[in-house]
């Protein structure tokens, strides 16, 4: 069976295609994870959309109380972005994504929609209460990247939606990102923790807490969550030490054990350096 | 005349501005210039231990593109090929013994034709429990993995040694402390980045079989593969381009596509390219052994060693591949230390799973890291300085090794030297700086090392042919590979200070073994020495004829006269010179041949087979490290911060080079320390891609910090010893002492990894505190 290529100019352009092809059709960007399973043969495309050429997908630009992350924008991309830059913790998650060669091609958007476990920059965006923008022939809607994934590789995406932006909340620049991997670069985490805090006069007023590799999709940890606001940050994250998000939950392997015994360190600190960065 | 010597001088290597501009052919290039080359591939059962009850392959011979489908009873030759034993079959025939025994070939026009007939090969398999626990396999009543081996008969021991000095067990009895310890050490893989091709050419005109391929040694892969074509060793014509790196694995894991295309190539009559994946060269090819050791180390309550008893069980894998590993844990089983009283036992069990081939260090840094380690276990017991402790202990001239070896100043001796450059370098004498932070411990660790230049072998010599021409160049023919390692810069800096020429008129044709003689292979760190002496016996052969040639045209006698640069001269009077050239064309015209060959022997090693007594290596290269390490006792992730290497290399030849060896093989040595491991699950890889398994990025490491100590082997080649292996030997006891140091956790496995860490953290019962923590305690005790 051969795979029809389409190469897009634009969403207009993209969205019809899928209208016509619906769930047969992939749709590509960098290609970094999908290549691998059409290269293995473990999958066979009717038809690949690629949509590295839909220009106005590349921005990155304000939009109203929102970042507007383009959804082929890459992570050299939002790295490069003086937009992007000003949320720390997104930078020290897509920063250490693969290696060089893998954040000049990969993007946030193909990282949501491939509902990977271990993804380092949907669990940040998650933490940042990120807003996810889908769109197709008929329409647009917008779902919460906390409600996207359905489960390993599944996610709210129709097969005629195109994922045209990202929306990051300026309300979230507190924010930090940790991640514990064997090496220092190109290495899947094994635990992830994503967090953006809110403080007014040292009180937490909002906080979002996310979870990567710790499931079979990023999570929320609403746990921690409820445990931090409304009270003095530094209070609150003193009372999790040794917590164990109840939203945890690491499948049986050689790694569960670390993952239980290195998450609560990883969530405070990654709490600790959002305060930090909040002023408290 | 100006005395310029080439020897010890950084000289770039021919091969360097090639590799970097993409242009230095490998294998696979080298494939893409052959038009009309067929593609084989291979099939690999689903089982790691099965009998095969059928195998079907019609569907697969009826697909269009597929030229021949070939089984265990299609084959030219012995059903059989290796380096040590012919005990790998070429095409399993009743039954496979790992998961990278191939069932079936097949040759056809492309790779994806290819793997389309693999894939309509039907077999029938009747699996069997894959027996993978070596101490098992030792048991009288567990079944044979060969029921027929051609060296192991009856039994499932591949290879076995002893070392016995002295009274092992009246001297333990006497010892004031006695340490106890097992320690286990894992697979790894070498990890080189080309992976294993050949390119099989029948020559329809001579009936010679043409491979282009990898290895280590041109003449070792005709040996190991000749029968199993069924031709002499002569119609066995190897070459090996540059070689993507090896690391020991290509000594003999490359036969397994150098077999598979000759076969297809003598059965289609045409050109065959075979290339394995990356997830086939990891699940089939050789790999370090896997250890277990249980070791007692005696000593006196002043920290004098008085007594060492191992005993060493080593996973051998399917086949027996390069198999010395009992013999190299044993005979470095007392380090680099006087130890009167040993006995050390050692042997090597087959068991279902990949085999162990030669790796980089072959058993040493599994020997090292059990001795390094046990030896700050002693430094703790006895609450003395590591680095104290080793110096009251380290071989010193004349001293005995516990194979009855006496180690001589003479052949180099920088064991000391080595210890005090690292020591100096990193401040030893001075309190390490601790975090501000208070997650953070530090700890600095050292591991001191030796190693042995030349197999050991009685049969371990090097020869080479000279072949000087008009102009006054010279070629040179010889069978070292180019591994990466820098061999043909040094052979030509070595060849062209022997013959008095400049470095560029020597050309060196390596890795051919129709163009240069058997001379054993590129391994055990021994070319620079080996074959760096072969040369200049050779050149001195040529040299002393054209001498002679010169002294008669010149009117002087040879005796007083020298070569450089291409000029002869009379010492006394360097005006009276004639061109080289001038000499080389009368020698010509009077009937002085100008080939020669040259050669080179190391002292005979006297062995007692019994007591594993013996002078096995002729010299050994000695060495420290030193490291620094910061850990995180919240996450059990740690970081080397310094890495301090010094290696007594005798005389580097070229300093680059030997640089570039050191800083390559202590980043493999940091890979086993802290995180490479290839796992399996019932026999089979699970670690079979760069994704899982993990090897050091430059990320991982600190700026590695070497210093060459340089003390003159006699029978070296300008006083040269072999740097190929010792570098990597060292890392991983020099780490797990720093952890120890750090953290006050003893390891006694490898690797070390992060999730280790935590977990042993987890698991302490007193709080984490390093070595200055534990000082200020006990001076309060105090």
């Amino acid at each position: 069976m051969a795979t029809v290529f389409f190469l897009p100019n634009t969403v207009e352009e993209a969205c019809s295609i899928l209208e016509e092809w619906g769930d047969d059709a992939i749709i590509t960007n960098g290609g970094t994870d999908i290549v691998i399973d059409i290269s293995k043969g473990n999958l066979i495309p009717h038809a690949n959309v690629c949509i590295w050429n839909i220009n106005e997908l590349h921005q990155i630009k304000m939009d109203g109380d929102y970042v507007r992350v383009g959804g082929a924008a890459t992570y050299k991309e939002m790295m490069n972005s003086s937009l992007t830059k000003e949320f720390p913790g997104l930078i020290e998650a897509v920063s250490q994504i693969g290696s060089p060669g893998i954040r000049q091609v990969a993007t946030l958007a193909g990282n949501i929609c491939t509902a990977a476990p271990a993804a380092d920059g949907c669990t940040m965006a998650m933490g940042l209460d990120a807003q996810i923008v889908l769109k197709s022939a008929t329409g647009e809607r917008i779902v919460p990247l906390s409600h996207m994934m359905i489960g390993r590789g599944k996610t709210k995406r129709r097969g005629n939606e195109l994922l045209t932006a990202i929306l990051i909340p300026t309300s979230k620049k507190n924010c930090a990102y940790g991640r514990l991997a064997r090496r220092r670069a190109s290495d899947i985490a094994k635990v992830m923790v994503g967090a953006s805090l809110e403080i007014e006069d040292g009180i937490c007023t909002r906080a979002v807490v996310s979870l990567g590799a710790l499931g079979p999709v990023p999570c929320r940890a609403y746990s921690i969550e409820q445990k931090l606001e409304g009270k003095p940050i530094r209070t609150g994250i003193e009372q999790l030490r040794g917590v164990f998000p109840e939203e945890a939950k690491p499948r049986i392997s050689q790694f569960k054990r670390y993952k239980e015994q290195a998450l609560p360190t990883l969530l405070v600190r990654t709490l600790e350096l959002a305060a930090q960065r909040g002023g408290a | 005349m100006k005395r310029d010597t080439v020897i010890g001088s950084s000289l770039i290597r021919p091969d360097a501005l090639a590799k970097v501009q993409g242009r230095a052919p490998y294998v696979a290039d080298i494939k893409l210039e052959k038009r009309d080359c067929l593609i084989g591939r291979a099939l690999f059962p689903p089982y790691a231990h099965a009998k095969i009850l059928s195998i079907n392959t019609s569907r697969a011979e009826a697909l269009s593109g597929v030229e021949v489908v070939m089984t265990a009873k299609d084959l030219p030759g012995l059903n059989g090929y290796g380096a040590a034993a012919l005990d790998k079959p070429v095409l399993a025939d009743k039954i496979v013994r790992y998961q990278g025994d191939p069932v079936a070939f097949v040759a056809a026009c492309d790779k994806k034709t290819a793997d389309k007939a693999v894939a309509l090969i039907e077999v029938k398999y009747e699996p069997l429990f894959p027996q993978t626990d070596p101490k098992e396999n030792l048991k009288p009543e567990t079944p044979l993995i060969h029921e027929d081996h051609p060296m192991s008969k009856g039994t499932n021991i591949s290879s076995s040694w002893r070392v016995e000095r002295g009274n092992v067990i009246a001297a333990l009895s006497r010892s004031d402390i006695v340490l106890e310890n097992d320690f286990e050490t894992q697979i790894v893989d070498h990890a080189y980045l080309e992976t294993d091709s050949c390119i099989a050419e029948p020559d329809p005109v001579t009936g010679i079989l043409h491979l282009i391929t990898q290895g280590h040694s041109a003449q070792l892969n005709c040996r190991s593969l000749a029968a199993a074509f069924g031709l002499p060793h002569s119609k066995v014509h190897v070459t090996i381009p540059i070689v993507g790196g090896s690391f020991g694995g290509k000594e003999d894991s490359n036969l397994e596509v150098s077999v598979m295309a000759g076969v297809l190539a003598l059965k289609t009559g045409k050109s065959v390219f075979c290339e394995y994946t990356r997830e086939e060269s990891f699940r089939n090819t050789g790999k370090r052994h896997a250890t277990h050791s249980h070791r007692k180390l005696g000593a006196t309550k002043e920290g004098i060693l008085t007594a060492v008893a191992a005993d060493i069980t080593v996973n051998k894998g399917a086949y027996r591949s390069i198999d010395p590993i009992p013999q190299r844990m044993t005979m470095y089983g007392g380090g680099v230390y006087r130890v009167p009283n040993a006995l050390v036992e050692a042997r090597s069990v087959f068991t279902n799973q990949v085999y162990g081939c030669a790796c980089r260090g072959l058993g040493v840094p599994q020997a090292m890291f059990i001795i390094e380690s046990q030896m700050d276990d002693l430094a703790r017991r006895l609450n003395m300085d590591p680095v104290e402790l080793r110096l009251k202990n380290i071989l010193r001239d004349g001293d005995t090794m516990i194979t009855g070896q006496a180690i001589k100043k003479s052949q180099g001796l920088g064991l000391e030297k080595c210890i005090q450059a690292v020591c100096e370098r990193i401040g030893w004498d001075k309190p390490l700086e601790q975090s501000d932070d208070p997650s953070i411990r530090r700890g600095r660790g050292i591991a001191t090392i030796m190693y042995g230049t030349g197999t050991g072998y009685p049969t371990d010599g090097a020869h080479c042919f000279l072949n000087l021409q008009m102009d006054g160049s010279l070629m040179v023919g010889i069978a070292t590979a180019e591994l990466g390692q820098g061999g043909i810069i040094a052979m030509t800096q070595i060849a062209s200070e022997a013959m008095g020429i400049p470095y560029n008129m020597v050309s060196v044709n390596y890795s051919d073994n129709h163009s240069s003689p058997e001379a054993g292979a590129t391994v055990a760190s021994r070319s620079t020495v080996f074959h760096g002496n072969a040369i200049i016996n050779g050149c001195n052969i040529l040299k002393d004829r054209m001498l002679c040639c010169a002294g008669q045209i010149l009117g002087e006698d040879p005796r007083d006269l020298d070569i450089r640069e291409g000029i002869v001269y009379t010492r006394q009077n360097k005006e009276r010179s004639i061109p080289l050239t001038e000499a080389i064309k009368f020698a010509f015209s009077s009937q002085v041949p100008l080939t020669t060959t040259g050669s080179w022997y190391p002292p005979l090693n006297h062995l007692d087979p019994i007591m594993g007594q013996d002078t096995r290596m002729h010299t050994y290269t000695y060495g420290a490290q030193a490291v620094e390490i910061s850990v995180d006792i919240g996450t059990g992730i740690y970081t080397l911060d310094r890495c301090v290497s010094a290696f007594d290399v005798g005389k580097a030849i070229n300093p680059m080079c030997v640089e570039g060896q050191i800083e390559g093989g202590v980043t493999q040595g940091i890979g086993y320390a802290m995180m490479e491991k290839f796992e399996l699950r019932n026999a089979m890889a699970v670690t079979d891609t760069y994704h899982t398994y993990l090897i050091p990025t430059s990320m991982d490491l600190p700026k590695l910090e070497t210093i060459l100590v340089e003390e003159p082997n006699e029978l070296g080649p300008f006083g040269a010893k072999g740097i190929g292996e010792p570098p990597v030997t060292a890392a991983a006891p020099a780490i797990r002492n720093a952890l120890f140091d750090a953290i006050d956790i003893p390891f006694y496995s490898l690797p070390i990894t992060p999730i280790d860490v935590l977990d042993a953290i987890k698991k302490k019962k007193s709080p984490v505190v390093n070595r200055q923590e534990r000082a200020a305690t006990k001076n309060l005790e105090k």
